[in-house]
């Protein structure tokens, strides 16, 4: 085991990574539709990007566990560089394409190292607080960089914010030879129950789809609809809500954006007594902005809010939902690739 | 649970996403 020092030393790693990742969040979609890219062309990126994940996913888990998770997790930071610097200087489709592979890969390989490492460094009874923490320090760093990011940029369109991403993912991806050390002592191999789960997953998934469980259709329903709003939020604020090109704008939006999230997040998992109460008065606030908004771009903001408000409240009805198969027997099995 | 749940979502935004763009951009059109 390490030293607490180091384990906040991981944390920090982990976090700022993240929130190097969302200093474009805020202006993404409208810099691949400046460059030409229609909305079909973004839900296909999107859906290759689920796709490689998909694939790669257990396999890459399985190298990261076999191998070396810091390996893993270097090549994490530097393939998200290369897809920040491939972003900057595309401007067709295929290219895209490429940048999104590497953006791809980098979720796949960070996703399925890092939170193993981190957990490897610390012992048995702190590794619940160790992730609370992490969670909330990214979730702080992710909605900081959100709004810094857009701030440094005059339109959408610009480049420049994707060069120094990019400049700032290389320094932090030289900055893990120094921050990340090598697994010292690696807990017992997970590899194998990752690929079986995979396998079970499917099969488990078909029998779901074909059994029509009422819950798991909403659950999943929702979770496509989201990733849906995550991809083209942007777009339909823009040309719905007639918000202009500004970027500060996007970045002051995708930080309330982040924020809610956090927040529905956090009082969903942590404060169950306050949800209901907490349901009510965000609510009630985001639905009085949206009544009584004078302009069109407040209107579609706080209706956008009140979507990803919900989101995050989603999370409470699955973990209700888990709650449920549990007390009924029904056999849920976690595994380490659903607590990844 | 939460696996077979990720499972499921991840085809469906792969199946579904796509489709999705080329609604949104025919909704807009129309605003």
């Amino acid at each position: 085991m390490q030293s607490s020092a180091d384990v906040t030393r991981l944390i920090y790693f982990g976090a700022f990574f993240s929130a190097l990742r969302m200093l474009v969040g805020g202006v993404s979609a409208l810099y691949l539709i400046s460059k030409g890219v229609s909305l079909q062309e973004i839900g296909i990126l999107k859906s290759f990007q689920a796709g490689v994940i998909f694939v790669f996913d257990a396999p890459l888990a399985y190298i990261a566990d076999r191998y070396s998770r810091t390996m893993s997790i270097k090549l994490a930071v530097l393939f998200s560089a290369a897809w920040l610097l491939v972003t900057a200087v595309s401007s067709d489709f295929e290219h895209f394409l490429l940048a999104e592979l590497l953006n791809a890969l980098s979720l796949a390989l960070f996703n399925g190292a890092f939170l193993s490492y981190l957990l490897s460094n610390t012992g048995k009874e702190e590794k619940k607080p160790i992730l609370s923490r992490y969670t909330k320090i990214q979730h702080v760093l992710m909605a900081l960089f959100a709004l810094l990011g857009p701030m440094t940029i005059e339109t959408v369109s610009s480049s420049f914010l994707w060069y120094y991403a990019s400049v700032a993912m290389f320094f932090w991806f030289f900055m893990s030879f120094v921050l990340i050390e090598k697994e010292k002592s690696k807990e017992r191999s997970v590899a194998e129950e990752v690929a079986i789960t995979v396998r079970e997953d499917l099969k488990k998934a078909v029998s779901a789809v074909v059994n029509m469980k009422v819950l798991m259709v909403f659950v999943v329903s929702f979770g496509v609809f989201y990733q849906v709003l995550i991809q083209f939020w942007q777009p339909v604020l823009k040309n719905a809500g007639g918000i202009s090109d500004h970027a500060y704008l996007w970045g002051v939006i995708f930080f309330l954006v982040l924020s809610v999230q956090s927040l529905s997040g956090y009082l969903s998992e942590k404060r169950t007594r306050m949800i209901l109460p907490s349901i009510w008065v965000f609510t009630f606030a985001l639905i009085a902005i949206w009544l009584f908004a004078e302009s069109k771009e407040l209107f579609f903001t706080a209706l956008i809010l009140i979507i990803f408000l919900f989101s995050g409240f989603s999370q409470f009805i699955l973990i209700l939902f888990f709650m449920s198969q549990l007390m009924t027997g029904s056999g849920v099995r976690w595994s380490l690739s659903s607590q990844r | 649970m939460e696996s077979v749940k990720s499972t499921i979502t991840s085809l469906f935004v792969i199946a579904l996403v796509p489709v999705a763009g080329s609604w949104i951009d025919e909704m807009l059109a129309y605003l």
